[in-house]
């Protein structure tokens, strides 16, 4: 008898999950594509007419279909590159069938942004209307945001130091733009992922030069469907650009000697000869004695090591946290026997950095690619460049 | 009254071929290094004789001299600090900063590096004009003095040295709670200089702060020197000390702030170096077989100099261009040699 009953019970249970089951199903399909739900959807038509093409920039590229674009993020950081997907669907319009990634809808009109390289981005494609929230106001150089941020209109999403994913759950964003290191808070991210709200995991500190870091604002801008404005602002910048380079290929000569980073404990990092800090300073024509070195990031040395050249070297540039000449002095005394130091030729990238330890060189710098080249020119050659005043870079005194 | 005689002829034969062995290594550190100098260049320097080459003068006399000094200071310094604790404690496993005071250092040192911008404190220190190095040292040294504070607090209302070692450990684990507490929410590049400074270093002490850390840690190795016969009583039990008429409560306030000046100092100078203050009373007890602490004072904190200098000779790796850190160069070539004396010379235990 008893044993019935139990049957029966399971027996209920199971048809009970059954028809939740195709009512779930039923649900979805009535989500899914369907063409009808459309009406003013036309296949033949490009949705894109402006299209962005990705020159310099190594993380990223952008394909374009008729009424979808196809993102691809390339984590050159992890172990293995892998690449990331994402389908960025005009609104209005259906999702493409079969194709199993997360979609974005574009135009994006609320976006986090947890990295102050993107603030100047925005600023620059006059998109601050669809920035929702940045990570902490603290390190924001930018007014603007700041003032939006003390209204209300943008939040902080990160005040305390870690994510706050139910802030960024209640403000009901279109997509979150992350920074991508190699396990990078994947907690939270995936998190988020999970209730569908995508993170793009914006990688712009792997790029070897300058001008592929500042492409990254063509990612921000094929979310927001400005391609026309981005590629009248890039080309401005890629001209400038192109300009300075051209003028150093003819007018300069000499490669003065630089060292570069400070010690730390017994052991002083310096760039790497793949590095991108090693790259700006390649381009400005500056002599540097790692430069046959292999590494992208930064190579750790012996103390004496680099102390035997920086008594001899013309210039330090970043000299990690350092901003006065006092500071190099307090740090270690010894510092004062360098040639860079007697001749006051320390340059640091603190020329627009806020009390609240904020730099604006992580900022608009990353979208002003031009006048960071002239700054380093103008501290190599400040013959090239009479006019020209340090803007991101700073002469310590 | 033969053995005693050869007893003593014994200690000053060691100490003699130990204090060898120390100027050796001593020269050793200062020829070897990334940067190649020619031995000849390398005496010339050190005799005070010009040398063509002022960057080898400026690297042989301002950086590896002083580190060379730094490194048997340190060792000196954590080896009396833990011989004295494990005396005090009769535990083979404490070290100088079982009573918390390194971690009291790293309080002080994460206060500055990681909740500067928020503690004001940090803002007050810094508008005295003290920045950089001193910034970190002061930091650390009244970070340990705070810990000291309370220790000797404590130490005065508790009689048993058990309940004692365990207060200590409480107190330590107390303090680097809150200092992860800090991390938790600090930023990447300052977790990233806090965790450099705990793998600690002997090269950021300049010529102008190692006078400092010279006088402090030979003050802390005299008094050590002077307590010996405490120590000794201590051995034998504190009852049995007692009735020597020794006071067990002021011999032990006397030796957790001798160790505390050693330790602490050390800490502030040169990060949390850890091992070496476990290693070296044992490795001096049973090279010598003896627990007399006037010939362990002074083997100890020969042992230690020995111990150090060659544990920086190696995290130099000479010839190559990078550096590995102390921190874990003691541990890793300090352990293998104390798990082969130790089992080869199977004496530790009557020490105790």
């Amino acid at each position: 008898m008893k044993k019935t009953e139990k049957c029966n019970a399971h027996r209920w249970a199971v048809y009970t999950l059954l028809c939740f089951l195709m009512v779930g199903f039923s649900a979805c399909q009535s989500n899914s594509n369907n063409q009808s739900d459309f009406p003013d959807f036309d296949p033949k038509k490009d949705y894109f007419p402006e299209k962005v093409s990705i020159d310099h920039s190594i993380g990223f590229d952008v394909e374009y279909h008729s009424n979808y674009k196809t993102l691809h993020l390339f984590r050159h950081y992890n172990e293995v590159a892998d690449t990331v997907s994402f389908l960025l669907v005009q609104k209005g319009t259906p999702a493409p069938e079969g194709v199993d990634l997360p979609v974005i809808a574009v135009p994006i009109q609320k976006a986090v942004s947890l990295s102050t390289t993107h603030l100047g981005m925005f600023e620059l494609l006059d998109a601050l209307g669809e920035l929702k929230g940045i990570e902490r106001k603290q390190y924001v150089s930018s007014p603007k945001v700041i003032s939006m941020v003390d209204s209300g209109e943008i939040i902080e999403v990160e005040p305390a130091g870690t994510l706050n994913v139910e802030t960024i759950i209640e403000m009901g964003v279109d997509v979150v733009l992350g920074v991508g290191y190699p396990n990078s808070q994947n907690e939270s991210f995936q998190q988020l992922q999970r209730l569908n709200i995508p993170v793009v995991l914006n990688a712009d500190w792997q790029e070897v030069d300058l001008l592929g870091r500042a492409e990254w604002v063509k990612l921000l801008a094929v979310l927001l469907n400005k391609e026309k404005l981005v590629n009248e602002k890039f080309s401005a910048i890629e001209t400038e650009f192109q300009s300075v380079l051209d003028m150093i290929a003819e007018k300069v000569t000499d490669a003065p000697l630089t060292i570069t980073g400070i010690a730390q404990g017994d052991a002083w990092q310096v760039s790497g000869g793949k590095s991108f800090a090693y790259n700006v300073l390649k381009i400005a024509k500056a002599d540097y004695p790692w430069k046959d070195d292999n590494s992208t990031g930064s190579i750790k040395l012996s103390f004496e090591a680099v102390y035997e050249i920086g008594l001899k070297a013309d210039f330090w540039v970043a000299p990690g946290g350092a901003s006065t000449l006092q500071n190099i002095r307090e740090r270690d005394p010894r510092y004062m026997d360098f040639k860079s130091y007697k001749n006051g030729t320390i340059y640091n990238v603190f020329g627009r950095n806020t009390e609240g330890g904020g730099n604006d060189y992580y900022e608009t710098g990353v979208i002003e690619p031009h006048i960071v080249l002239k700054d380093v020119v103008k501290i190599f050659h400040p013959e090239l460049l009479p006019d020209h005043q340090l803007v991101y870079y700073n002469r310590l005194k | 009254m033969n053995t005693i005689t050869q007893g003593k002829r014994l200690r000053a034969k060691s100490l003699t071929l130990l204090g060898l062995m120390l100027i050796v290594l001593f020269l050793l550190d200062i020829g070897l290094g990334s940067v190649r100098i020619p031995v000849s260049d390398v005496i010339k320097t050190l005799l005070g004789q010009q040398i063509d080459n002022s960057g080898w003068q400026g690297i042989i006399l301002k950086i590896r001299l002083p580190r060379a000094v730094t490194a048997i200071l340190a060792g000196a310094a954590l080896s009396l600090g833990g011989l004295q604790m494990q005396t005090l404690f009769r535990n083979p496993l404490a070290g100088p900063s079982v009573l918390g005071i390194t971690a009291g250092a790293s309080l002080g040192v994460a206060a500055v590096m990681l909740a500067a911008g928020t503690v004001t404190t940090t803002f007050s220190i810094r508008e005295l004009g003290v920045d950089g190095s001193w910034l970190i040292i002061i930091a650390s040294t009244l970070g340990a003095a705070m810990v000291l504070m309370l220790i000797l607090g404590i130490s005065f209302k508790i009689r048993d040295n058990v309940v004692m070692l365990i207060v200590g450990l409480m107190v330590a684990n107390i303090t680097i709670a809150v200092v992860s507490i800090w991390q938790f929410f600090s930023d990447p590049e300052q977790i990233q200089e806090y965790i450099l400074w705990t793998f600690g270093s002997l090269g950021g002490v300049t010529n102008e702060q190692l006078g400092a850390l010279a006088i402090i840690v030979l003050t802390g190795v005299i008094l050590t020197f002077f307590l010996s016969k405490t120590l000794n009583a201590l051995l034998l039990g504190e009852d049995y000390a007692q009735s020597m008429g020794l006071n067990v409560k002021w011999a032990r306030v006397g030796i957790i702030a001798t160790t505390s000046i050693l330790a602490g100092a050390i800490t502030g100078f040169c990060g949390p170096i850890g091992f070496v203050g476990i290693a070296v009373p044992h490795l001096s007890r049973s090279f010598l077989n003896t627990s007399d602490h006037r010939t362990l004072v002074p083997t100890c904190a020969l042992v230690g100099g020995i111990l150090m200098l060659v544990c920086d000779i190696i995290s130099q790796v000479p010839g190559s261009q990078t550096v590995l850190p102390i921190n874990a160069i003691t541990a890793l070539i300090g352990s293998p040699i104390v798990i082969w004396i130790i089992v080869k010379r199977k004496n530790l235990k009557a020490s105790f």
